[in-house]
């Protein structure tokens, strides 16, 4: 993976945005909670907060930005809410699941069926058709039998207009081409919660636009809840807020209409 | 299984030199485990292929058929001793046989037909008859390098008639030929002059055990002279336990070979894809899953490197000069492909450590 350059303008809204955990306080449905959640790497004098006490709270079919410059802890925060790390205090709820109480194995698990991921660089598997990446991630788990895995399957490549690209590896593949298909990877396992690590990284500004526009389609279209963490802020108007992360510490809430101008 | 077979089916390349690498370890070991059997069996046939459990030599002779050399006392005293069913003394003599047409390095064996140390494996004609002198079974080697039925082999002025074909019962890679005593040791008595004297005796003794008694427990009875199993007489036979051994060390070390090449293979490949293996974590892919994915393609490398590694020493055997010692046994195959299969599987178990390693919040962004 190359290493990219963040261009990370702080914004000058009108106003500043509301403080994350008044904001919570005020989500009572949201179906993601995370709560005064930290993560410490290394001890004493080495001590480096890579989150500190982060609290926020995304309801059922939203589309959120995280943004923060590079080092913020914006990759920690969304590594955590994806049962990928796990924090050093603090709870993280996803629809009544205690996130961080989950063993190794459950939380690989948890991965599988209930968090749809899209990364920076796609990271298809290679040497699978766009088809069977899809499938493949439907193998992880067991809700959707193996019929319906097809027919999902089938169903998402047509709507991501990939139908024609269905019977192609990733490398036969146009980096937009990629970026879809990992979108359709992402919500084959039909997750509660789709994360979006940079998806914009590897295109440029039009594609990137169009993923990004695709992905809030596809998420608000099904219902699903989703957290793109970003740098930038062109892409921020497809999405309903934006939290902004700063040396660990989530700042303000902001709506993304406050990144226009 | 799915990411296993399809990364083999679409990188077929990539797998071509890992196969390559195994078929020609196969072909390597199978070759030269054809030619230990060959070796061992054309060496040891004419104690192998007979109907003694065991053999008695005398004390200085360590086993050797040929060193041996037994008065009737002793053959007497094997045959008294309990456990023993059956004794009877066997002559050896390595020599050149002439046939009217050519002239064969042979192994004149001298027998009892109703004794002990008889062939069990004839495949046409007949052994000599019980006091039938000149008459004899010769091994089918010496059918193949051209002696017939009917044909005569003699040594010196004394000559046999060809009577019956045995198989597996060379000597030290020679041909033997199975005939009486008396017929043997005429023609002992004329290649080995010296030998006149002590008229009566013989080589050794050729024992059949009661059964359930081994050759160590009549070993205790007659403590002056050894008594060996007829498979340790076998191995007794100059040379073939240190051919064995050399043989079966290049075997192993080239199996030990294979393992460390999958080993580095399955290192590389997972080295090459951590980043991919990270991604497939984050998604949600169990170790065990991952790892049993490289655990199958080790096995199916190792697998068709065994049918193209066999296939080609086969090939390899059926052009070989007969001359050249090869015996393609089922056993020696199916050992060694076990073994082939286990060295693949150890070598890719090596990788399962580094799989397991491979964090999966490493897929997202890379750094904090």
């Amino acid at each position: 993976m190359t290493e990219h350059i963040e261009t990370f303008v702080p914004p000058h809204p009108d106003e500043p945005g509301l403080d994350p955990a008044e904001d919570a306080a005020a989500h009572t449905d949201a179906i993601l909670r995370v709560d005064t959640v930290s993560k410490v790497y290394g001890t004493g004098d080495n001590e480096v907060h890579a989150v500190s006490d982060a609290t926020m709270a995304v309801d059922q079919g939203e589309f959120v930005a995280l943004v923060g410059p590079s080092g913020s802890g914006k990759t920690t925060l969304i590594s955590m809410i994806g049962g990928l790390l796990s924090p050093s205090s603090g709870t993280i709820t996803l629809a009544g699941t205690d996130v961080g109480g989950l063993s190794k194995r459950d939380l690989t698990k948890f991965r599988a069926e209930r968090v749809g991921f899209v990364f920076q660089a796609a990271n298809l598997v290679p040497f699978l058709t766009a088809r069977e990446n899809l499938l493949y991630v439907a193998t992880l788990q067991k809700r959707i039998g193996r019929k319906e895995a097809h027919q999902r399957a089938d169903q998402l490549l047509e709507e991501l207009e990939l139908s024609g690209r269905a019977k192609n590896v990733p490398e036969q593949l146009s980096g937009g081409e990629r970026q879809r298909v990992a979108i359709g990877r992402a919500l084959m396992n039909d997750p509660d919660l789709i994360l979006v690590d940079e998806p914009t990284a590897a295109l440029d500004t039009k594609l990137g636009r169009q993923v990004v526009q695709l992905l809030a389609r596809e998420i608000k279209q099904r219902g699903k809840t989703g957290i793109m963490v970003t740098h930038d802020l062109r892409m921020v108007e497809y999405t309903d807020r934006v939290f902004e992360i700063l040396d660990g510490e989530l700042t303000h809430v902001e709506t993304p209409s406050a990144f226009s101008h | 299984m799915m990411l296993a077979f399809a990364e083999i089916r679409r990188g077929r390349g990539r797998f071509a030199s890992i196969i390559a690498a195994l078929s020609l370890i196969v072909f390597l070991v199978l070759t030269l485990g054809a030619l230990a059997d060959g070796l061992f069996f054309g060496a040891t046939g004419a104690v192998r292929s007979t109907n003694a459990t065991a053999y008695a030599f005398s004390p200085d002779a360590k086993g050797s058929l040929i060193r041996s050399s037994m008065s009737p006392a002793q053959v007497d005293e094997v045959r008294n001793a309990p456990g023993v069913a059956q004794a009877t003394g066997v002559g050896v003599l390595l020599t050149a046989g002439q046939t009217p047409d050519a002239e064969y390095d042979v192994a004149i064996f001298g027998v009892d037909p109703q004794g002990a140390g008889v062939p069990t494996t004839v495949s046409e004609g007949r052994l000599p008859e019980p006091g039938e002198n000149g008459a004899a079974a010769v091994d089918q080697s010496l059918i193949d390098e051209g002696v017939s039925l009917g044909d005569s082999i003699s040594v010196g002025s004394t000559s046999v008639e060809v009577v019956g074909v045995v198989r597996d019962a060379a000597y030290q890679l020679q041909p033997t030929v199975w005939t009486s005593i008396d017929t043997w040791r005429a023609m002992r008595n004329e290649v080995r002059p010296e030998f006149t004297g002590v008229a009566d005796d013989v080589n050794a003794v050729a024992v059949v055990t009661d059964t359930g008694v081994t050759a160590e427990q009549v070993q205790a009875e007659i403590g002056d002279l050894t008594v060996l199993s007829a498979e340790d007489t076998g191995l007794a036979i100059p040379g073939v336990e240190q051919q064995n051994s050399t043989l079966d060390a290049i075997i192993y070390t080239a199996l030990a070979v294979a393992a460390l090449v999958v080993a580095l293979f399955f290192a590389l490949v997972v080295l090459e894809k951590r980043e991919l293996f990270a991604a497939l974590k984050a998604l949600g892919t169990p170790n065990r899953k991952l790892g049993v994915g490289v655990i199958l393609q080790a096995l199916i490398a190792s697998a068709i490197g065994v049918v193209i590694g066999a296939l080609a020493s086969r090939g390899l055997g059926a052009i070989a000069p007969a001359e050249v010692p090869t015996l393609f046994r089922t056993e020696t195959l199916v050992t060694i492909t076990i073994f082939t299969l286990v060295a693949g599987v150890m070598g890719a178990a090596f990788s399962l450590r580094r799989i397991a390693r491979i964090d999966p919040a490493t897929a997202i962004g890379g750094t904090l």
